[in-house]
C-alpha cells in the first residue's frame, strides 16, 4: 500500500457558451466605460475549459478516487447539458442579477457540483479552474483533508 | 478565489557569466552558452488572488491590467535580448524572480498577486511566489 492514501484527480470537460457584462448598477455609460467591448449589446462567446479537482482517498479494491464514468455522467449533466451553448445571462437563473464572469461562474460550478460529488462516495470537490481562453482563468480551491 | 492571466513575449539570451571561465560556461550551460545566443516564445502566467467586486463581478478590471503589464514589462522584453536589460544569468529562474520583483513593485497597491510563473519551453516552468 502506496504511503499516500488521499489524492486529487483532475477530469476536463468544456463547453461553449455566451455572455454580456452589463450590470443594472451602472448606467449605460458606466457600463460601456468598465466593461468596453464586453458589454456590447448581443454579448460574445467563449470555447470554455473547465478543471474538476476531486479529493479523497484511493479505494484499495478498485485503485480509484472516483469512478470516472460517474464523474462524467454527472458533469454532462450539471455543466454541459445546461451550459453548453447556452447565453448565460438568460439561461441560467443563478446570472439573473450577477455578472457572469469568469470568477462569478467559478462560484457558480462550485454550488452546484460540491453536494452532488460528495454524494459520489467519499470524495469530495477540491479544485474549479475555469479557463475563458488561453489568456484567462479563475479558479476556487479548497485545502486537502489530512 | 484566484485569478490567472497569460502573458506572451519573446524573446532571445544567452546563459553565461564571467565567473566562471569559458570552459565552464559551456559544461554548465551547455548549448544554452553558445555564443550568439538563442530565443523562446515565452509565457507568463500572473496569479491573483482576492474577492470579485460585487458590481463588476470581476477581480481586476483586464484591460487596466494588461496595460500595466505592457507598460511595466512586456514593453520592456518582447524582441529584446534579455541579457542587455537584466544584470544576472537569464536563466528561468533569475528572470522569474526579476518580473516578479518589476510586478510586484507595480502592484504594490493592488490587485494581490501571489506568483508570477515564467514558461521558458513547454517543459520548463519556473515559478516565484
Amino acid at each position: 500500500m502506496p504511503a499516500t492514501s488521499r489524492l486529487r484527480i483532475l477530469r476536463t470537460v468544456r463547453f461553449c457558451a455566451g455572455h454580456r457584462y452589463h450590470s443594472a448598477a451602472l448606467s449605460e455609460e458606466q457600463n460601456r466605460e468598465v466593461f468596453g467591448a464586453c458589454n456590447r449589446p448581443h454579448g460574445h462567446g467563449h470555447n470554455y475549459r473547465l478543471e474538476v479537482g476531486v479529493e479523497g482517498p484511493v479505494d484499495p479494491v478498485t485503485g480509484m478516487v472516483i469512478n470516472l464514468a460517474d464523474l462524467d455522467k454527472l458533469l454532462r449533466k450539471i455543466v454541459v447539458e445546461k451550459l453548453d451553448h447556452s447565453f448565460l445571462n438568460y439561461d441560467v437563473e443563478y446570472f439573473a442579477d450577477l455578472i457572469p464572469s469568469c470568477e462569478n461562474l467559478v462560484r457558480y460550478l462550485w454550488s452546484v457540483l460540491e453536494q452532488p460529488i460528495a454524494e459520489l462516495g467519499e470524495c469530495r470537490l477540491s479544485l474549479i479552474r475555469l479557463w475563458e481562453s488561453e489568456d484567462l482563468y479563475a479558479e476556487l480551491e479548497k485545502e486537502p483533508s489530512q | 478565489m484566484r485569478v490567472g492571466r497569460i502573458y506572451r513575449f519573446e524573446a532571445s539570451h544567452r546563459l553565461h557569466t564571467s565567473a566562471l571561465a569559458e570552459n565552464e560556461n559551456v559544461e554548465v550551460y551547455g548549448k544554452c552558452a553558445n555564443e550568439g545566443g538563442h530565443g523562446h516564445n515565452y509565457e507568463l502566467v500572473l496569479l491573483f488572488e482576492g474577492e470579485p467586486d460585487p458590481i463588476t463581478g470581476m477581480l481586476f478590471d483586464r484591460r487596466k491590467v494588461d496595460r500595466r503589464v505592457q507598460e511595466c514589462l512586456i514593453s520592456k522584453v518582447d524582441h529584446r535580448h534579455l541579457d542587455d536589460i537584466i544584470d544576472e544569468v537569464t536563466t528561468g529562474e533569475n528572470l522569474a524572480r526579476v518580473f516578479k520583483n518589476w510586478l510586484d513593485e507595480e502592484f504594490a497597491g493592488g490587485p494581490r498577486l501571489v506568483s508570477v510563473e515564467l514558461v521558458e519551453t513547454p517543459r520548463n516552468h519556473f515559478v516565484a511566489s
